[in-house]
């Protein structure tokens, strides 16, 4: 007589499972718990005042109101966001293409991705002071502009560095997350891309149908995820404002350092405040973009 | 309506040919097999017909059209792969749909056509399921119903069947048979495996070295081979050189000289050398006789409902198939030849 067959012990249902799946998560577990956790809730400790070198002090919203009625304060939300959002929005649209050609380059397409992972490996520091080094009104660029006489002066360089619309700033996140946002997007393609498009092309599908209803769609949560990761990032970074943006308005992450590195030790929580507000903005567009993609697939469903 | 013609048609990538000079027809609603082993070009050419790769030269036609620079999608001709490749953000129906929608058909017409369609392929009650909810066979036949739906001119079906465990692979094969003829669709498919090959098609169209070998009905492959190697590819292993007079074969090795099928005109190959093969499963053993011919079992190999024996006959060695398991190696058998077991193979 033939026997059931045991079930197999790494179904997560079964005790010995769930201990496995504990015991694979638990390193990676602990260190988020103990450091993430640790200082998100000493971050909320001190942003709600408690001081630990002067005997504690007493716990209350005082300074996340001065934070939120600070007349900057909106101006530097906008600008952070303005930031944030222009340079994701940016490097996606410029890598949608890139990772289409990389695909149909399939053969050819070593040396460029080199030349891709060159950015990846660049860290934001380096870039902003090379940047810096180009584009600012003394830099390489005017410099070469105005001796070849196509400019008439450094003078006559715009500004893109310390200026107001961030280009230098924008053109440094673009450059160093174009890479990333193409990359993802390519393990996509590669994977089962091309085979999708040609079932799709004997289905009947033009190009610009295939792109539409086929590439776009199994794209899109690579797409959404790398998107929002490029956003959290370039929303709480703090080294290319830093170089490369005004003194005023400060972005967010610029304007929580200076309050944090004052001199006046009375600036701290504040600083830790705007830190967590900073959090507080990254972790709602990542609600909304889960928000939004559950109302579009439920509306796929419904046609 | 589906009339597939190709013409000197040579396939491949870059300048390199994969498969040369291609000529094959298939009638309105006739199911031809591609038959050949893997690695033979076999996909490509489903491909070069399906417009995903441009041919290196000859001529396409599909109803009377050639259809050489017409785009993939404008063909009327659905290609279904290997792998299911079900777009994984749609549903089974909105995957079943996809060719309508691509279309412009929306709406009630769409989804009567859906429902239809998912009900031929087994599949009804299933339209709101996820893909990656389904078992492999269930996503092959949503491919199939996939491509069904749009009717097309020329079905092209890429081993549709190889990713499916056996029990699976008889219930697909029957599938595809009923609904091709139900649809009256016309349909070339690949495969490597012959008895899918001679089981589901018309015609087998025998693919080896890149070029097709022998064209003909399944029991023509099969009986009458062209040559050696497609004798030897369907398991005829029993070639044996000899001459052929007054309608008898003789060999040096045999003691005995074999009558011919009084099918075979004689006309040909009277006086000639040629090559004969016999097919092991129709070498008989038998009891004792007249006509029998004694051989030695040199080695026995039990696999199932048949038997095989490796026997030496005279100076030949034969290959029998052999529903008795009873002999053992080394003893000897009564081997019976009869004369419809001879295949003749085209002289040189």
């Amino acid at each position: 007589m033939f026997q059931p067959l045991p079930e197999s012990p790494a179904q997560a249902g079964t005790a010995p499972g769930r201990l496995r799946l504990l015991m694979l998560l638990g390193p990676a577990l602990a260190i988020i718990l103990l450091f993430f956790g640790g200082g998100i809730f000493l971050g909320i400790l001190q942003a709600l005042g408690y001081r630990p070198g002067a005997g504690g002090g007493s716990l209350s919203l005082s300074h996340f109101a001065a934070v939120f009625t600070d007349p900057d304060f909106s101006t530097s939300l906008l600008m952070t966001l303005y930031i944030a959002t222009v340079s994701t929005l940016a490097a996606a649209l410029c890598s949608l293409p890139l990772a289409l050609l990389l695909t149909r380059l399939a053969a050819t397409s070593s040396w460029i991705n080199v030349i891709l992972q060159i950015p990846l490996t660049v860290p934001h520091l380096v870039i902003g002071i090379c940047i810096s080094l180009l584009l600012s009104p003394a830099g390489l660029v005017s410099r070469l502009l105005s001796w070849s006489g196509l400019i008439a002066g450094p003078a006559a360089f715009p500004l893109l560095v310390n200026d107001t619309w961030s280009v230098g700033i924008l053109l440094s996140y673009i450059w160093k997350e174009i890479p990333f946002i193409t990359f993802m997007l390519v393990a996509i393609l590669k994977n089962s891309g091309q085979e999708l498009e040609e079932a799709a092309q004997t289905l009947g599908a033009s190009p610009w149908q295939r792109f539409r209803h086929v590439t776009l769609p199994l794209l899109a949560p690579n797409l959404r995820g790398a998107c929002l990761i490029v956003f959290a990032f370039s929303f709480g970074a703090f080294e290319l404002p830093f170089l490369l943006g005004k003194t005023f308005p400060m972005v967010l992450p610029v304007w929580a350092y200076r309050n944090y590195s004052d001199v006046d030790l009375m600036a701290r929580p504040e600083g830790i405040a705007i830190g967590l507000i900073i959090a507080a903005v990254v972790i709602c567009a990542i609600l909304l973009s889960q928000g939004l993609t559950r109302m579009t697939s439920r509306q796929g469903t419904a046609r | 309506m589906g009339i597939l013609e190709l013409e000197a048609l040579n396939v491949g990538y870059g300048s390199r040919a994969i498969v040369r000079e291609l000529h094959l027809e298939v009638a309105q609603g006739e199911m031809v097999a591609l038959l050949g082993p893997s690695g033979g070009g076999k996909t490509s050419i489903l491909k070069t017909i399906a417009g995903l790769l441009p041919p290196l030269s000859g001529t396409i036609r599909i109803n009377g059209q050639m259809v050489n620079q017409v785009a993939a999608e404008k063909r009327e001709v659905v290609l279904i792969f290997q792998k299911p490749l079900l777009f994984p953000f749609l549903d089974v129906g909105e995957n079943i749909g996809f060719g309508l929608r691509m279309q412009g058909i929306h709406g009630a017409r769409a989804a009567r056509e859906i429902a239809e369609m998912a009900e031929l392929t087994g599949l009804g009650g299933l339209e709101r399921r996820k893909i990656q909810q389904l078992s492999g066979g269930q996503q092959q036949r949503v491919a199939l119903a996939r491509g069904l739906v749009l009717r097309p001119s020329l079905l092209l079906l890429d081993e549709p069947l190889s990713n499916l465990d056996p029990d699976l692979r008889q219930q697909m094969r029957e599938l595809i048979q009923a609904v091709c003829r139900q649809t009256r669709t016309t349909t070339l498919f690949v495969s490597h495996d012959q008895s899918e090959a001679l089981m589901l098609s018309d015609r087998v169209a025998l693919l080896l070295g890149g070029s097709i070998r022998q064209l003909g009905t399944p029991r023509e492959l099969f009986y009458r081979p062209a040559d050696r190697e497609v004798a030897a590819f369907f398991g005829c292993s029993n070639l044996l050189e000899g001459v052929i007079m007054d309608r008898h074969f003789s060999c040096a090795g045999l003691p005995l000289a074999l009558p011919l099928p009084s099918t075979q005109p004689s006309a040909q190959v009277e006086g000639k050398r040629c090559i004969v093969a016999i097919r092991p499963e129709q070498i008989e053993l038998a009891g004792g006789g007249a006509d029998t011919l004694t051989a030695r079992v040199e080695s026995l190999s039990f696999e199932g409902a048949l038997t095989r024996l490796e026997v030496r006959l005279g100076s030949c060695r034969l290959t029998v198939l052999s529903p008795h398991p009873g002999p053992s190696p080394g003893s000897d058998v009564q081997l019976a030849i009869p004369a419809s077991a001879i295949h003749v193979l085209p002289c040189p």
